[in-house]
């Protein structure tokens, strides 16, 4: 129920910043050299009712006449041209911006100011009016390299740079143009080896039970090899773990495949269809050896990404999502000894319930520097048809990240997670017979350190097509018990914006 | 129990998939630096009026010019297009920027008095000039560079407003014309296209 609520407060949040009928985002009039008559002003405005807004008039006592104004540019020749109406289209936006829509301001009065606020009354079809005060800014002069701002979405600025988009392993967290579409594919890849306790290493054979080792059965000494040097009688006596099998090496791959469309300039929705392939090296008591695996659609996902804040350098986003049932949690596959039967929790593609995905994220840039942290959640909403409520995710994340050019940048980045135990219990999952069959030995938490690069194409046919890198390994884990280590994480992406 | 494969065989189409990846990545990225050339007008010397008097091009020679037709009344693409101009200068070391000369010639000789224009110019460099001349003179001018220009009669209080190709000129110490730089190009090519110029020797 919990999760519910918080669910429901992260949903709300955001919308709630939407309140006014019209609203006037970022609202500057272009300084001018003294002595210029004229000048722009710019915006971007928002309309939050059914019906479409117009805005039919403009004026300021700064000017003898405001008027609205457009431009138009075809093959290199730019034309303005006065317009009767613009209009904003119910639930959307109209972009006033140095490439298309402007208020001009003609006869100025008295030269401007940086900083000063210019008064312009817009005044709408309906009749209605609304005074903004628009800041006097100096001409859009963009630091070198730099005619990007993350704040905003001036037609004039660029969002093809490779640092725009988070390091590889980093899902949502910035904007693009409203009307945009996205695709997008992800693949992570997961490496797990050998077996750890806490943040101890342990051995297969201090996990499984071997007779031999049970001082309480008396083993028939001949023709019989005496106990193995290699196992010393200490450690024997202190198996507390009498295991038929474990898992000793495992890996994990997920094939992410999304289609993003930014709905306005501060929302994004998202769609996500992961894919996921484990495979996993099994051990036997009796020294047998197989390789299991499982593979299918994960659990489909359905999220909402809301920049609340943004300044030239800074953004502050507020997500939340819903992961869908879909993916499967029956997945069977030979098993020494057993034959066909479940895989291990962790292996099965889906939770069996929805999930709830809230996030919080930050990012800042500074010229060639960017920088960020995002904070997400994977919470189940319950128990599922098999009778288990798989565990909590929670990852925080930090990076940093340097442009050498406009298409390629490095990262470096610092990734926590934990990972809760399962609660209720599989019936086909016998907790006795596997580690990886225990519900309460599932949790965990892990410190990684990742290197990343960035490419884009900043030209030609494939003009914003990203691909992105990154490696990991992990510098802390602690386990719940014997579960198997990971040694290292790879991610890729690649995105193509239209 | 199922027949043992190869260990790690199981990351083969994650292998494959980076292996295409990377593959379309170089070949996407390359045609990315061989931008589009805009096939060179004549260029050429021209004789315009500034604050101070008369200047042609033949009188900078010795400085790579910079060179951007616009009319101070535009209310956005001229001022984008010399503040781009303007940020390339300004990332210039200062003996770099002492060779180089950012010059804007009005298309708009009827509003435009040599005071206004180079009041306007100087708004994006200390050292940039701002010329206009008689109308005649600025049609031989920006026919020689392939600018097009045409006034246009508005329902505004404006009277008129001039359309115009935006585009920036990149000619060398020795008065010829080198790149074209289309509207829209980032300070960073700008920059890059005025040092290749400073090294331009012909």
């Amino acid at each position: 129920m919990k999760h519910y609520i918080f669910f429901t407060i992260c949903a709300i949040l955001p919308l709630s910043l939407f309140a006014q009928n019209a609203s006037f985002q970022n609202p500057y009039v272009q300084l001018v050299p003294e002595g210029m008559k004229n000048s722009a002003g710019f915006v971007v405005v928002k309309n939050t009712l059914d019906t479409p807004l117009k805005i039919v008039r403009a004026s300021s006592p700064r000017a003898a006449s405001v008027e609205l104004h457009t431009h138009t540019m075809e093959n290199g020749v730019m034309r303005m041209r006065p317009v009767q109406v613009i209009e904003v289209p119910a639930k959307g936006e109209t972009s006033f911006d140095p490439n298309g829509y402007h208020f001009m301001l003609i006869g100025l009065n008295g030269k401007l100011v940086e900083g000063e606020k210019i008064p312009i009354t817009v005044e709408f079809e309906s009749g209605e009016s609304q005074t903004i005060d628009f800041t006097v800014k100096p001409m859009a002069t963009p630091a070198m390299d730099h005619s990007q701002h993350s704040g905003h979405n001036h037609a004039g600025h660029n969002h093809n740079v490779a640092d725009m988009v988070a390091p590889a392993g980093v899902m949502g967290a910035h904007m693009h143009h409203p009307g945009a579409w996205m695709i997008d594919y992800r693949a992570m890849a997961m490496q797990m080896n050998g077996l750890q306790n806490g943040t101890r290493g342990v051995l297969p054979f201090e996990v499984l039970y071997g007779i031999y080792q049970d001082p309480r059965v008396q083993m028939p000494m001949t023709g019989l090899a005496p106990p193995s040097p290699l196992l010393p009688a200490a450690r024997i006596e202190q198996n507390q773990f009498r295991y038929m099998s474990t898992g000793t090496e495992m890996s994990m791959e997920m094939h992410m495949i999304s289609a993003m469309y930014q709905a306005g300039s501060d929302t994004m929705l998202m769609v996500m269809v992961p894919y996921q392939i484990s495979r996993m090296k099994m051990l036997a008591n009796n020294f047998q050896t197989a390789n299991m695996q499982a593979r299918g659609v994960g659990d489909v996902s359905l999220s909402a990404t809301f920049r609340v804040w943004t300044s030239d350098a800074h953004s502050v986003f507020l997500g939340a999502g819903i992961a869908l049932p879909t993916g499967s949690i029956d997945e069977k596959d030979w098993m020494p000894q057993m034959g066909k039967s479940q895989v291990a929790y962790a292996m099965q593609p889906g939770a069996g319930t929805a999930s709830f995905l809230p996030q919080v994220a930050y990012t800042g840039r500074e010229d060639r520097l960017s920088w960020g942290t995002q904070f997400d959640g994977t919470m189940r909403a319950g128990k599922n048809d098999n009778n288990y409520r798989a565990g909590n995710r929670y990852n925080g994340t930090a990076w940093a990240s340097w442009r050498f050019a406009d298409w390629i940048s490095v990262s470096a980045r610092v990734l926590q997670q934990k990972w809760e135990n399962y609660s209720g219990q599989d019936p086909s999952l016998d907790p006795m017979m596997d580690p990886g069959n225990d519900p309460r030995l599932q949790g965990g938490r892990r410190t990684d350190v990742l290197a990343g690069v960035n490419l884009v194409a900043t030209g030609g046919a494939f003009s914003g097509l990203r691909l992105l890198l990154e490696f990991g390994r992990p510098v802390r884990q602690h386990l719940n018990g014997p579960q198997m280590s990971t040694k290292w994480t790879g991610n890729f992406a690649t995105q193509f914006s239209f | 129990m199922k027949p043992s494969t190869p260990w790690l065989a199981g990351f083969r189409q994650l292998r494959i998939a980076l292996f295409a990846a990377a593959i379309a990545g170089s070949l996407t990225l390359l045609p990315a630096n061989l931008q589009s050339e805009i096939p060179l007008p004549p260029g050429g010397d021209f004789t315009l009026q500034s604050e101070q008097g008369r200047v042609s091009l033949s009188d900078l020679k010795g400085q790579v010019v910079v060179l951007y037709f616009g009319y101070t009344s535009c209310p956005s693409v001229c001022p984008v297009s010399l503040s781009m101009i303007s940020s390339a200068f300004r990332g210039l070391t200062p003996e770099e920027q002492a060779s180089v000369r950012i010059v804007f010639v009005s298309v708009d000789p009827e509003r435009d008095s040599p005071k206004i224009v180079g009041n306007y110019a100087r708004a994006f460099g200390k050292t940039a000039i701002g010329l206009t001349g008689s109308p005649e003179q600025i049609r031989e001018t920006a026919k020689r560079y392939g600018v097009y220009y045409r006034k246009a009669n508005l329902d505004s209080a404006m009277g008129y407003s001039v359309d115009h190709s935006s585009v920036t000129y990149v000619i060398n110490a020795r008065g010829r014309l080198l790149r074209l730089l289309k509207h829209g190009t980032k300070p960073s090519e700008i920059q890059e296209a005025m040092r290749d110029a400073i090294r331009s020797k012909e």
